[in-house]
C-alpha cells in the first residue's frame, strides 16, 4: 500500500523519511531558507542544484588559473567604461557559469541573465498578429539591459551573461558577427558569452572576430577527479562515500552529473551498509558511462579467454547508439594498428564498409545494426591482435582542397586536367598563381 | 594569356573538327522553328561543351560569347544559403548544379524558374526563350533529376534546357525520354592527331607526326588533354624531337605507384601507407571512379584470368557501396584490403600447396553473393549471427583482474 | 500570392494539362502551347508557326480510329451508346494508346467541350494525398449539365484522368477510393497506369479493367508509312524497319523517334545510322564484339574492349539490356549458362542504377561471363 499513499506525499504530506533527507540535506547547505519552507517539488530535479552552487570563491572547484583569468576581466570590466566581451568555454557541468555568478556576487557586479526564449506571437496594429523573430526578442534584451539600469543598484556595474545563444544564430553565424559589431559600437555594457565545446564556438566566434572585438576567452576544463570527489565530500558530508569513486570516476569531470547522480543513488540506493548492492550499481554505471576509448579499446584489442571473448561486442556497440558514425570512424581510422593479419583485415574491412553504408541510413533500426556489424567484425575477425599500445587517432576528416576552385570550371574533369597541366605551362601558371599554388603536388 | 584548348576551340559548328554529320544535323535542328531540350552525352574531352557553345553561338549569334561570372544564392527550406557559381549571357546561363551537394534539388528548381520568369533582356535576340545548361547531369541526385523533370516541363514556353553528362546510366528515364539525346563519342586516334596538327600549325610550330601519335596514344582519346600534352611538351621542350617525353597526369602515376605498393607486399602495416596515399587523391579532388579504375587497371595487371575476375568482381562490389555510403575511404581500403588478402592467397597458393584456392574461395564467395541477393550488407550479417551465438559467453562478467589491466592502458592513453 | 494562383489555376490547367500532355509525351511543346508569359507574347506572335509533335497530330480522333485494341473498343462503344461510361482502369505497356483512347472517347461524348469536362493529372504533377483531396474533389464537385452548348444532349459528367497512377503513393490511392464512391454521381473516373499490381485492390475493384496490348509491327509500320506520306519524309525503308524494331510495339515512341530523325535530317533521307543515334542503341557489332571477348577469356582484350565502347559513349545500361538479348536469344551456350549470366546481369543493373560506375561494372560483368563460359563450354 506504501506506493499508492507516496503518490500523493508529493503534494500533501511529506513522508518523514524523505523529509529527514531532505532536512539534512540543507542543514549541510547553509543559506537555503527559502526554498526549505516551500512543499518539496521533485527533489532530484536538476532545477534544485542552485542549493549545491558554491557561494564564496574557495568553494569553487574550478582550476584557480581560470578563476583568476576570469576575475581580472571582472576588475578590468568596473574599471572601464569601453565594452568588452568575455567567452567562456568548456565541457558541460565544469562550473562556467557558476564561476561567473560566484565571482559577481563577491565583486558586486550585477549579472543580468538571458534566459531562452520561444518566438512570440504579437498583435500589430497594422499588420495583424505577426511572429517577433528570436534575433530581434534577442537584440532588444540585450539593448533593455543594458539602457535601463534597475532602480535597487542602479550604481553597480552590470553584467549581461548570455548562455543559450538564439539558434537562429547557431544556424547563421554571419548575423550574429553583425549583431557583434553593432552591439560593439553602440552599447555600454559588458557581455560574456558561455558555451559548451563543440564546433559552433569556432563559427560563433572565428578568430577574425575575436581579434577585432577584443574577446578574451577562457577555456575551462573538466573539473579534476580530486575535484569532483571533494566536493562531493563537502556537500555531502554524512553520506555513504562508497558512492563517490565510482560516481566522480563516471562522470568525467562533469560535477553537475556527479551531483544528480550522487543525489540520485543516495535516495534510491537503499543502505549504504549493503556493499554487495553498491558495488554492482557502481558497475552499472561504468557500463552506461563506456567512454569511446574504453569502447574501442575492448573493440580493438579483443581480449580471448580460452577461445571466447571477454567483453560482448554487441553491448560495446550498443553503448555508442547516441555517436555511431564517430565509433565507427574511430573504429576505422585505428583498426589496422591492431591487425597482423591482412586476411582478417580484409574481413573486417569488409564489414566497416558494410556498417558505413548502413549509417548513411536514417533509420535506428540501421544504425544499431550498423554498429553492431562494426563491431562484431572488427572484434571477431582479429584472430591474433596486437597488443602493443598505439595513440588513438580521430577519424581524419577529407578536405578537398580543390572544391574552392573547381567553381571556375564547368566540370570537374575540365579543372583536373588544367589543374595538372596548368602548372607546367608558365604563361598560365602565373597568371593563374593564386589557385594554383595552392594545390600542392601529391605526396 | 590563354591556353591552346581555350585559343583555339572551335566557336562554331561549321568549324568543328570531327563528328561533322552531326554538326550537321545540329544545324538543322537550329534552323528549325521548334528547337527541343537536349542532352549532351560522352567521355570526358570528347568536345561537349565545345559543341554546346558553338550551338549556343548558332542560336543567337556572337552575344552569347559576352560572358560574365555570377554568384547566385539559394535558400534551402531549413534557411541553409547556398552559393553557386554560374557563368551567363544574355541569352544562357550555366551551372553546374552538383557544386550544391545534397541542396541540388532546391538549386536546379529555383534556378529555372528564376530564368523562366525575368524576361529575355534583349529583346531583338530572334529566339523567344533563354537556354538554361546544367554540366554534370549524372552526379545530380534522384531527388533533383525529378524535379528537374517537372520544371522542364512547367517552363518550356520560356526556356530549353540543354544537359550536359559524363555517362547517361545515372540520368533518368523519365528525362532521356523528354530530351533529344546526342552522344559524342571520344574522337579517334586519327582525329586528335589531325586536331594536334591544326593547333601547331596555327601557333606556326611543326609537329613531328610520331610525337603527335605518342600524344595521342596516352591521351586515352581526350582532346583536351592532348592539347594541353602538347602545349607541355612545348614548353618542356622545343622544337619537338619524335621521341620527346610526354607528360602523363601526375594522379595517373601517382596511381600506378600506390598500386605498386600493394602488389609489393601485403599487410596491414603496407595498408596503413596505402590509406594515406587514397586520402592524398581524395584530397586533392581525384574522383573515386578514376581511383577505383586506375587501381583495377593496374593490380589487375599482375594477375592471372581467374584472379582477375576476382579482383573486378570486389571492385564492382566496393565501389557500388561506396555509393551508397558517405565515407569514400571506407570502401576504398576495404577493396584494397580485400585484395592484398586475395592476392596474398595467390601467392601462396601459387608456390606452396597445389590446391587451387582460388576456385574454392570463389565458389564461397559466390554461395554468398547469391544468398545475399549481391548485397553486402546481408553478407555481413553471417557475422552477427556468428557473433550472437557466442553472446551467451561473452556476456559473463569479466574478471576483476583483467578489467583492472585494461583500464589501466587505456588510462595511460587518454593521459596521453 | 499563393491564393491568387491557385483560384486561376481552375480552368487554364485544364487546357494546359493536354498541351503538357503532348509535351510529356515527345519532348516538345505544340504551337497552342498554354502557358504564354506576358514578358514575351510579342515575340511569340512574329515566331514562325511551328510543327506540332506528330504524336499529338495523328492522336485518334474517334474511339474507331484506336488501332489494335479491338476488345477494349467495341466494350467501350457499347458503354458510350448508353450515354454512360463506367470507372475506367487502363493498363499495359507505354505508347499502346490508353490515354489516346479515354480522350478520344471524351471527345465524343461531349464534342466540343470536352477540354472542359476532363481533368487530367499526371506524375509530374504534385499528387500527394492533399492534391487528391483537394484538386479532385474540387473538380468533382462542379455540377455538369446535360446538354451542349449547342442544344445537344450529352452525358452530365465529367471525367477525371489519373495518368501513370502507378507511381501515387498508397496513401494518395487510399484517399481517392473515398472519392471515388461519393463523386460517383458527377464523375468518371479513369485510372491509366502500366503495371496494375502498383494499384491497391481496393481501386481496381471499383473500376471495369482494360488491359491494352502491345501493338503488332504490322501496325507500327503501317501506321508510320501514313505518318511518312503525310509529311513527306523520305525514309530509308531499312530505317523505318529499325525503328520498328527497337520500338518494341510502343506507338509513342516509334513516332517520337521517326520525328526526332526528320528533324535532325531536315529534309533528307532517314538512314539506319539516324536512328541508331538517336535511339542510342549499340549497334550489334560492338555487342558482339563484347561476346566474343569474353569467350577469348582474355583479361586484356575484355579491358580495350569494354573502354572502347565506354569512349564511344554508349550507355551501359543500353549495352547490358542489348547483350541480355544477345546472350538469351543466342544458341551458343546452354540454360545454365544463360541463367548465371542473367542473374550476374541483374546485379550490374541495380548497381548502375544507383551510380556505380560504368567501367568497374561492366568489367566485372564481362569477366564473369567469360568465367561462365568457360565453365559451361559452347555446344
Amino acid at each position: 500500500m506504501s506506493w499508492v499513499q507516496s503518490k500523493f506525499t508529493d503534494f500533501v504530506v511529506q513522508p518523514s523519511k524523505k523529509r529527514k533527507f531532505e532536512r539534512s540535506h540543507e542543514s549541510s547547505s547553509s543559506n537555503d531558507d527559502k526554498t526549505s519552507n516551500k512543499p518539496l517539488k521533485n527533489s532530484n530535479c536538476a532545477e534544485d542544484k542552485p542549493k549545491w552552487r558554491p557561494r564564496v570563491k574557495s568553494d569553487l572547484v574550478v582550476n584557480s588559473k581560470k578563476v583568476g583569468e576570469v576575475e581580472s576581466w571582472l576588475v578590468y570590466c568596473k574599471t572601464r567604461e569601453q565594452p568588452s566581451i568575455l567567452l567562456l568555454t568548456g565541457n558541460p557541468g565544469c562550473g562556467k557559469l557558476t564561476t561567473l555568478k560566484v565571482l559577481c556576487s563577491e565583486l558586486k557586479i550585477n549579472l543580468i541573465e538571458w534566459l531562452p526564449q520561444v518566438a512570440q506571437r504579437k498583435y500589430d496594429p497594422e499588420g495583424g498578429e505577426y511572429c517577433q523573430s528570436l534575433s530581434s526578442i534577442f537584440e532588444e534584451f540585450i539593448v533593455r539591459a543594458t539602457r535601463y539600469s534597475n532602480i535597487l543598484n542602479a550604481m553597480s556595474k552590470r553584467i549581461v551573461a548570455v548562455k543559450d545563444i538564439p539558434n537562429c544564430y547557431l544556424r547563421d553565424p554571419v548575423t550574429f558577427h553583425e549583431f557583434l559589431n553593432k552591439y560593439a559600437r553602440v552599447h555600454q555594457v559588458h557581455l560574456a558569452f558561455i558555451l559548451t565545446d563543440g564546433t559552433k564556438v569556432r563559427s560563433l566566434f572565428p578568430d577574425h572576430v575575436k581579434q577585432s572585438l577584443n574577446v578574451h576567452s577562457v577555456v575551462f576544463n573538466p573539473i579534476t577527479l580530486k575535484g569532483v570527489k571533494d566536493t562531493l565530500k563537502r556537500l555531502f558530508p554524512n553520506k555513504c562515500h562508497s558512492y563517490v569513486d565510482g560516481i566522480s570516476a563516471s562522470c568525467n569531470g562533469d560535477l553537475r552529473k556527479a551531483i544528480t547522480s550522487f543525489e540520485f543513488a543516495s535516495k534510491t540506493g537503499k543502505l549504504p551498509s549493503k556493499k554487495s548492492k553498491s558495488s554492482k550499481s557502481e558497475n552499472d554505471d561504468k557500463r552506461d558511462f563506456l567512454d569511446i576509448f574504453h569502447g574501442l579499446g575492448r573493440i580493438l584489442y579483443s581480449k580471448r579467454e580460452k577461445g571466447k571473448l571477454v567483453h560482448d561486442p554487441v553491448a560495446v556497440g550498443e553503448s555508442f547508439f547516441t555517436s555511431p558514425d564517430l565509433f565507427i570512424g574511430m573504429l576505422h581510422e585505428n583498426y589496422l594498428h591492431t591487425f597482423s593479419s591482412i586476411h582478417d583485415v580484409a574481413k573486417a574491412g569488409d564489414c566497416l564498409s558494410s556498417a558505413e553504408v548502413l549509417l548513411d541510413d536514417m533509420k535506428d533500426s540501421s544504425r544499431t545494426l550498423s554498429l553492431t556489424i562494426a563491431s562484431c567484425g572488427v572484434m571477431t575477425n582479429n584472430s591474433a591482435p596486437i597488443k602493443k599500445f598505439q595513440q588513438m587517432n580521430k577519424p581524419r576528416k577529407v578536405v578537398n582542397v580543390v572544391s574552392e576552385f573547381r567553381a571556375r570550371f564547368s566540370d570537374s574533369n575540365v579543372f583536373l586536367d588544367v589543374a595538372t597541366y596548368g602548372r607546367q605551362i608558365p604563361s598560365y601558371a602565373q597568371e593563374n598563381n593564386e589557385w594554383l599554388s595552392r594545390i600542392n603536388e601529391l605526396k | 594569356m590563354s591556353l591552346w584548348v581555350d585559343k583555339y576551340r572551335p566557336t562554331s559548328l561549321q568549324k568543328l573538327d570531327f563528328h561533322l554529320s552531326q554538326a550537321q544535323h545540329l544545324r538543322n535542328l537550329v534552323n528549325q522553328g521548334d528547337f527541343p531540350h537536349l542532352l549532351f552525352y560522352g567521355p570526358s574531352g570528347a568536345g561537349k561543351k565545345t559543341r554546346i557553345m558553338a550551338l549556343l553561338r548558332e542560336l543567337y549569334g556572337q552575344g552569347v560569347e559576352r560572358l560574365r561570372m555570377e554568384q547566385m544564392t539559394f535558400t534551402t527550406p531549413s534557411n541553409k544559403k547556398v552559393d553557386i557559381m554560374t557563368v551567363a549571357s544574355n541569352y544562357h546561363i550555366e551551372v553546374n548544379p552538383s557544386d550544391a551537394g545534397i541542396h541540388d534539388r532546391i538549386v536546379v528548381m529555383e534556378l529555372i524558374k528564376n530564368s523562366a520568369q525575368t524576361h529575355q533582356l534583349d529583346t531583338s535576340g530572334q529566339r523567344e526563350f533563354k537556354v538554361i545548361l546544367l554540366t554534370e547531369v549524372d552526379r545530380l541526385s534522384k531527388d533533383a533529376q525529378h524535379a528537374l523533370r517537372r520544371t522542364m516541363e512547367k517552363y518550356v514556353a520560356t526556356c530549353r534546357i540543354i544537359l550536359c553528362a559524363n555517362s547517361i546510366s545515372q540520368v533518368i528515364p523519365a528525362i532521356k525520354s523528354r530530351c533529344l539525346a546526342i552522344r559524342v563519342p571520344a574522337p579517334s586516334h586519327q582525329q586528335i592527331v589531325a586536331v594536334l596538327q591544326n593547333v601547331c600549325k596555327k601557333e606556326g610550330l611543326s609537329l613531328p607526326s610520331e610525337l603527335a601519335e605518342k600524344i595521342a596514344q596516352k591521351s586515352d582519346r581526350n582532346v583536351r588533354r592532348a592539347i594541353l600534352m602538347c602545349e607541355t611538351c612545348k614548353v618542356q621542350q622545343y622544337p619537338f624531337t619524335p621521341d620527346q617525353n610526354v607528360m602523363e597526369p601526375d594522379w595517373q602515376i601517382y596511381l600506378r605507384e600506390t598500386a605498386k605498393i600493394i602488389l609489393s607486399e601485403q599487410s596491414p602495416k603496407k595498408l596503413m601507407d596505402v590509406r594515406k596515399r587514397l586520402y592524398e587523391l581524395l584530397t586533392h579532388g581525384i574522383p573515386t571512379d578514376i581511383i577505383f579504375k586506375g587501381l583495377l587497371t593496374e593490380l589487375g595487371k599482375s594477375c592471372d584470368m581467374a584472379l582477375k575476375t576476382k579482383v573486378a568482381e570486389l571492385a564492382a562490389k566496393f565501389e557500388h557501396q561506396m555509393h551508397n555510403g558517405s565515407k569514400v575511404i571506407f570502401h576504398l581500403e576495404a577493396f584494397v584490403a580485400s585484395f592484398m588478402s586475395l592476392y596474398l592467397h595467390y601467392l601462396e597458393d601459387s608456390v606452396g600447396s597445389s590446391e587451387p584456392f582460388l576456385t574454392l574461395w570463389g565458389q564461397h564467395r559466390r554461395a554468398e553473393a547469391v544468398g545475399a541477393g549481391a548485397s553486402a550488407v546481408d553478407a555481413s550479417k553471417d557475422t552477427k549471427e556468428a557473433v550472437t551465438c557466442r553472446r551467451p559467453n561473452a556476456c559473463r562478467p569479466p574478471p576483476r583482474a583483467a578489467m583492472g589491466k585494461t583500464h589501466s592502458w587505456l588510462n595511460h592513453g587518454l593521459c596521453r | 500570392m499563393n491564393a491568387t494562383e491557385n483560384g486561376k489555376c481552375s480552368r487554364p490547367r485544364i487546357w494546359n494539362l493536354l498541351s503538357m500532355q503532348a509535351f510529356l509525351k515527345t519532348g516538345k511543346i505544340s504551337k497552342d502551347d498554354a502557358p504564354k508569359p506576358t514578358a514575351s507574347t510579342s515575340g511569340k506572335e512574329k515566331a514562325p508557326k511551328k510543327p506540332t509533335p506528330w504524336v499529338e497530330k495523328y492522336r485518334p480522333r474517334t474511339v474507331d480510329d484506336v488501332v489494335e485494341q479491338k476488345e477494349i473498343v467495341s466494350v467501350l462503344k457499347q458503354c458510350m451508346a448508353g450515354a454512360d461510361l463506367p470507372h475506367l482502369l487502363f493498363y499495359g505497356p507505354p505508347g499502346t494508346g490508353k490515354t489516346s483512347t479515354i480522350i478520344a472517347a471524351a471527345r465524343q461524348l461531349f464534342g466540343d467541350m470536352f477540354r472542359e469536362r476532363i481533368l487530367e493529372l499526371n506524375a509530374s504533377d504534385d499528387r500527394g494525398i492533399q492534391i487528391i483531396r483537394d484538386k479532385v474533389k474540387r473538380f468533382a464537385q462542379l455540377t455538369a449539365s446535360n446538354v451542349r452548348p449547342d442544344g445537344k444532349p450529352c452525358p452530365p459528367f465529367k471525367i477525371i484522368i489519373l495518368d501513370e497512377a502507378d507511381s501515387m503513393t498508397h496513401a494518395a490511392q487510399a484517399a481517392l477510393r473515398r472519392t471515388i464512391e461519393k463523386e460517383t454521381k458527377t464523375t468518371r473516373f479513369c485510372l491509366i497506369c502500366n503495371y496494375v499490381s502498383c494499384i491497391i485492390p481496393p481501386l481496381t475493384s471499383r473500376c471495369s479493367k482494360f488491359r491494352f496490348k502491345p501493338l503488332g509491327e504490322g501496325m507500327v509500320r503501317t501506321r508510320l508509312e501514313m505518318i511518312c506520306k503525310e509529311e513527306k519524309v523520305q525514309c530509308e525503308p531499312e530505317a523505318l524497319k529499325m525503328v520498328v524494331e527497337t520500338s518494341g510495339g510502343d506507338l509513342r515512341r516509334a513516332i517520337t523517334t521517326f520525328q526526332s530523325c526528320a528533324r535532325l535530317k531536315a529534309g533528307e533521307p532517314i538512314t539506319n545510322q539516324d536512328v541508331l543515334e538517336v535511339t542510342g542503341i549499340v549497334p550489334d557489332e560492338f555487342i558482339n564484339e563484347i561476346i566474343e571477348s569474353c569467350k577469348s577469356n582474355n583479361y586484356k582484350e575484355i579491358e580495350n574492349c569494354v573502354e572502347k565502347v565506354m569512349l564511344e559513349a554508349y550507355s551501359a545500361s543500353q549495352i547490358l539490356e542489348q547483350l541480355h538479348d544477345q546472350v538469351v536469344r543466342s544458341d551458343v551456350t546452354n540454360d545454365m549458362a544463360k541463367s548465371l549470366v542473367a542473374e550476374k546481369m541483374a546485379i550490374c543493373n541495380h548497381r548502375l542504377q544507383e551510380g556505380s560506375s560504368e567501367f568497374v561494372q561492366l568489367i566485372d560483368l564481362c569477366c564473369s561471363m567469360a568465367s561462365i563460359f568457360q565453365l559451361h563450354p559452347f555446344c
